[in-house]
């Protein structure tokens, strides 16, 4: 557990990372470390082909191999009860192949080398299709009304169609291209599975979500939940790619039931491309019209994204950035999506929101330069004072401030609007290219609780969720945020997470985290406040209000008359228990201030907003693409931590510069094999792509949408940025590149 | 991964001797491509040979050259005061290539001798004539974006992807090999063979063959060089075109030039139909393009690699722009 002692700070303090010492000295232990003795390790053989059937699995030679102590295949598989996400099939359920890297047998072993090894002589025979790899293939089965969750994804308002044949309006329409990307945390997916007697599971697991992970297992193998016990103290990464109970999970547990023994399961960086999903690929046609004025008459996002057979996840591009961004008089939506022979794809940061907002933000850069509008301007002339999609009010919205914020810092005042007019002293091209930025502010129900306990002359505080972190910082916050709600130092409070006996909690996706916990923390100490209270008689507060009553330093105090309190130390010391301890209540029942997010008649849209200011430099021989600086201008709420914000901000921008750049997850078009599911051949940015980050908050607390007024920051970071990009190399180089990663072959 | 043995020998007969004994054993040197093969299935030796216990990492310089002994670090050549100064396209062309961490590690002989990057030739499921001789060539008609447009054959357009040997292929540098009973010298030009038939043999080495040093002449062009990197990323990253250049340049006009190519070509690429446009030239940017155009006539695109002719032509003249430059300097 992080040593917590550091966190001084409440929330807005830049506090560094309680968990920052464990992991620079490797004192942090990862899922594949976790501290089981004897455990044996597992190795997954994936599928060289990427449609057909297994015809026999020969496992007689492996079996015979040193060290070997079990082989799971689809033939000794115990049949699962669900539970089971990501790849829609039950693992191991069937022998059909239906992406290359399939997961097709699981060897267990003494030692890592030996069951890899073993795994190499086991013998498949497959009987082998044609798989569909190439998007442009006819034969791909097409639905032009695909539905995501239930609802259908096409949406019309308005008659865009008319709009964009009106007289007198300026019309853009243009194809903006993305391909399947891969998500690349540093730490691998594992599971590490050991059984206690037949009906209790311990799993070590790293995992976007431990109560997810801890309600799926129950499930999948029939057991009671209060006897699965899932762990992830630390989790190395996600982006998304482990936000799904993907098949690896249970065939640890399912081998380690078979193997008698404690299992290690990690992925390899390989299967890390084919196991865990990816970000589909996205080909989107913006079609935007606009008066002379600017004014956005109508705007059509088309887009025809890629699935796979054994997934149901579809990327939507335009729900997030189309139907909410601008005030347009008409739009319309169309989804399509295409079935191709690959493996499963999923969330991978913002999903949706970062191809789709490559588009249309391209497409906005586009409309301003032929209607001769500053692309500011032009996003001024179109801002959504009330949401365009409930026609709500916003919560609260600084969009606006991150234009001004960040022109100024930039300095976009200097640019020319004239593309490839500017160069540096040493003769580069310098172009300058701006982009919105947009995510929604999303909860997940969820759960936390909060003690207090004497110690010495005062208390000190234990709260604690499920919950995850992702290397984001929630170990860091949870304590912030603690020591907010109840008003003492961070000194004192100490907060636990990583644990699903801890309250349940939601999955850390959809930038949730830190929202979801402020509620459930928040509403935590209120309970606390009620337990206190409870034993107020014979003090100042006997009878008093709750609604009367606050934290304060180290009391509870009366908020209409301040002198009318105790300290916190003697309402414990009064309950006579250990600690006394408050709960979030049944989610349902329970309203924050304003108006709650989950609630069906919210009053108020949630949404966060951010702008990124690019420059690039780009050598007129060697057309390599060098982004020198961004300023990111980031309406999150508020900051709870602006060091860990700041991070997560230049984390997105960074996988944005890759999304824009180098990355592209390639496919054999004949195999459906990925040729580049390693680091050296997938280009995610090194440490010499990145020049001069600069972050900046609005900072303003939203306290319709939780106690803290915090929205999240994990994924608004990387929306934008490859637009931004893209802006910039066509103001450097007049050249307008509709079709990413911008590698310099397409600027020659 | 196969069970396979492992010995250190302290000396060169030694080394020579125990790979010999061994049919299917390999050299270990730094181990950043032979580890890695290893684990992919890619080789499957019987025995690893550890040189680096052979007393080969020394430099030594005298009047006429520097010689890198082939278990120097790339690290250790490439910050070496001596080529930082004289041979500035090597030190260069070292920097360029993988990271810090790789280059502490791999060494001048091993850098040599790294196989392609072609993604099928690091697959065992995919043909590859390299990799196992006549399987076929899954990159013709595959992935090949990162293929060679210069010196392909049916049988195989892979790369080679060193950027140290393109460096020293413009150095006319000399490789020392020592067999069971000799050193002898061979010009890097002649160590790497063109494909031909049988893309599985790069060079002139026999079984056993060690590489011992790798020296390079003092000329008077050597210090007026440059190593200039095209690829998709600024670092950690194989080139998709780069030029080692060095010029002898005289009141404007060339009177003696070197050029090597990499990230085009089967092998690192002496570029001699550039060299003989140059010579007696001016020493100017259309001079430097015409030279590029010559010498990239013959070069054959495949679906995707069509663009490394442009961008090789380019790179050409931005080495050749810098180092006349240096010159001038
Ligand atoms: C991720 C990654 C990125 C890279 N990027 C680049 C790049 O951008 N540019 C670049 O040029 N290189 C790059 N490299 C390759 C790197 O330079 C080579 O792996 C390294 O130089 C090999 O040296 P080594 O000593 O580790 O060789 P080893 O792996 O030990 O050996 C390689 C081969 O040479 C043989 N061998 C070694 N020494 C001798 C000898 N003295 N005599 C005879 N045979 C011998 C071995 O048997 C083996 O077959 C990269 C490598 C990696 C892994
Ligand atoms: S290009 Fe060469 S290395 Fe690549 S698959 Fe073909 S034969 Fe093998």
């Amino acid at each position: 557990m992080p040593n917590q002692e550091k966190a001084t700070g409440a929330v807005g303090a830049p506090t560094r990372r309680t968990d920052g010492r464990e992991k620079v000295t490797g004192a942090a232990r990862y899922a594949a470390e976790a501290p089981i003795p004897k455990a044996a390790f597992g190795y997954i053989l994936p599928s060289t082909i990427a449609k057909g059937v297994i015809k026999s699995i020969d496992t007689s030679v492996a079996e015979k191999a040193i060290g070997v102590i079990a082989i799971l295949t689809p033939l000794n598989m115990p049949k699962l009860h669900g539970g089971h996400s990501g790849d829609s099939r039950a693992p191991f359920s069937d022998m059909n192949i239906l992406y290359a890297g399939q997961h097709v047998a699981v060897v267990v072993a003494d030692t890592p080398e030996r069951a890899r090894h073993a795994a190499s002589l086991i013998k498949v025979e497959y009987t082998e299709a044609k798989p569909i790899v190439d998007v442009h293939d006819s034969s791909a089965p097409l639905n032009e009304t695909p539905t995501f969750f239930g609802s259908p994804l096409g949406f019309k308002e308005g008659d865009v169609a008319s709009a964009v044949s009106a007289p007198g309006v300026t019309v853009v329409k243009q194809t903006y291209t993305t391909p399947i990307e891969t998500h690349n945390p540093m730490e691998m997916s594992a599971t590490v599975a050991l059984w206690e007697g037949d009906d209790k599971l311990v799993v070590w697991d790293s995992t976007q979500g431990v109560s997810n992970t801890h309600g799926s297992l129950a499930r999948a193998f029939g057991l009671k939940p209060e006897n699965v016990r899932v762990y992830c103290p630390y989790t190395g990464g996600g982006f998304g790619c482990k936000g799904e109970e993907w098949p690896h999970k249970f065939l640890a547990v399912a081998a380690a039931k078979l193997a008698k023994r404690p299992v290690r399961l990690p992925l390899t960086r390989a299967q890390m491309f084919t196991n865990s999903g990816h970000r589909p690929f996205c080909e989107q046609v913006i079609t935007v019209a606009a008066g002379t004025d600017g004014k956005l008459k109508g705007l059509r996002h088309f887009v025809l994204s890629q699935v796979s057979p054994s997934s149901t996840f579809i990327e939507t591009c335009a729900a997030g950035t189309s139907r909410v961004l601008y005030d347009t008089a008409s739009l319309e939506i169309v989804q399509h999506v295409k079935t191709m022979d690959l493996p499963p794809g999923t969330w991978m940061r913002a999903p949706g929101e970062t191809p789709g907002m490559f588009a249309l933000e391209s497409a906005l850069d586009e409309l301003a330069h032929e209607l001769k509008m500053d692309p500011i301007a032009l996003r001024l002339a179109n801002h959504a004072d009330v949401s365009p999609e409930s026609k709500k009010p916003w919560s609260s919205k600084h969009l606006k401030e991150c234009y001004t914020k960040g022109a100024e810092k930039f300095g976009w005042s200097r640019r020319n609007p004239i593309p490839a007019s500017t160069k540096t002293p040493d003769g580069k091209w310098i172009g300058y290219g701006m982009a919105s930025a947009t995510y929604p502010a999303m909860i997940f129900p969820g759960k936390a609780r909060v003690r207090l306990y004497k110690e010495g002359n005062g208390v000190r505080a234990v709260s604690a969720a499920a919950s995850q972190d992702l290397g984001t910082g929630t170990w860091t916050i949870g304590v912030q945020m603690t020591a907010t709600l109840l008003d003492l130092p961070a000194g004192q409070v100490k907060f636990e997470l990583g644990d699903s006996k801890l309250p349940v909690s939601g999955q850390s996706g959809g930038s949730a985290t830190a929202g979801s916990l402020a509620l459930a923390l928040g509403d935590a100490a209120e309970a606390l406040k009620a337990e206190l209270l409870k034993h107020a008689d014979g003090t100042p507060l006997a009878g008093i209000d709750i609604k009367d009553v606050q934290f304060k330093g180290g009391e509870l105090a009366s908020i209409s008359k301040p002198t009318q309190k105790v300290k916190l130390r003697d309402l414990v010391q009064k309950a006579g228990s250990e600690y006394v301890e408050g709960v979030t209540s049944d989610r349902n029942k329970f309203q924050p201030t304003g108006e709650d997010y989950m609630a069906n008649d919210a009053k108020y849209a949630f949404q966060s907003f951010g702008a990124h200011f690019v420059e690039v430099q780009i050598d007129d021989l060697l057309p390599l693409v060098k982004v020198t600086r961004v300023v990111s201008v980031m309406d999150i709420g508020r900051v709870l931590n602006p060091k860990t914000a700041r991070s997560q901000v230049i984390g997105g921008v960074v996988m944005g510069l890759g999304q824009a750049l180098t990355e592209d997850t390639h496919y054999d078009l004949r195999t459906g094999r990925p040729t580049n599911d390693n680091f050296a051949d997938y280009r995610v940015p090194v440490n010499s792509d990145i020049h001069s980050l600069e972050v900046e908050f609005i900072d303003v607390p939203d306290l319709h949408f939780n106690p803290i007024g915090c929205r999240g920051v994990g994924e608004i970071g990387i929306t934008g940025i490859a637009a931004a990009v893209a802006n910039a190399v066509y103001n450097a180089t007049g050249k307008r590149i509709r079709d990413l990663p911008i590698t310099p072959d397409k600027l020659l | 991964m196969n069970d396979f043995s492992y010995s250190r020998p302290t000396t060169t007969t030694e080394a020579i001797q125990t790979l010999l004994s061994h049919p299917d054993a390999l050299y270990l040197a730094g181990g950043t491509n032979v580890i890695d093969h290893l684990k992919l299935g890619v080789v499957t030796p019987s025995q690893l040979v550890d040189i680096r216990h052979l007393g080969l990492d020394k430099i030594s310089t005298d009047a006429q050259s520097v010689t890198i002994g082939a278990g120097a670090t790339n690290s250790a050549a490439a910050y070496h005061h001596e080529i930082q100064t004289h041979f500035p396209a090597l030190a260069e062309a070292i920097l360029a290539g993988a990271s810090p961490q790789l280059r502490n590690v791999a060494t001048t002989g091993g850098n040599l001798l790294q196989k392609t990057r072609c993604t099928y030739f690091r697959d065992i499921h995919s043909a590859c004539n390299k990799r196992q001789p006549g399987s076929g060539c899954a990159a013709l008609e595959g992935f090949n974006r990162s293929h060679a447009i210069l010196g392909t054959s049916d049988a195989c357009i892979a790369t080679h992807p060193s950027d140290m040997a393109v460096a020293l292929t413009a150095l006319e540098a000399v490789i020392h090999i020592q067999d069971q009973s000799v050193v002898r010298t061979v010009p890097i030009e002649a160590f790497y063979v063109s494909y031909g038939e049988d893309p599985a043999k790069e060079n002139v080495l026999k079984p056993g063959d060690l590489i011992v040093a790798i020296e390079i002449p003092r000329t008077a062009w050597a210090g007026h060089s440059r190593y200039v990197k095209a690829r998709d990323r600024s670092s950690y990253e194989f080139a998709l075109a780069s030029a080692a250049v060095a010029v002898d340049v005289d009141a404007g006009k060339i009177r003696n030039c070197r050029i090597a190519l990499g990230g085009v070509a089967t092998k690192p690429w002496r570029a001699h139909a550039a060299e003989a446009a140059l010579v007696g030239q001016s020493a100017t940017p259309v001079a430097f393009r015409a030279a590029a155009e010559a010498e990239l006539a013959s070069a054959k695109a495949q679906k995707e690699n069509g663009f490394k002719i442009e961008l090789c032509k380019r790179v050409m003249v931005k080495a050749l722009q810098e180092a006349a430059e240096m010159r001038r300097a």
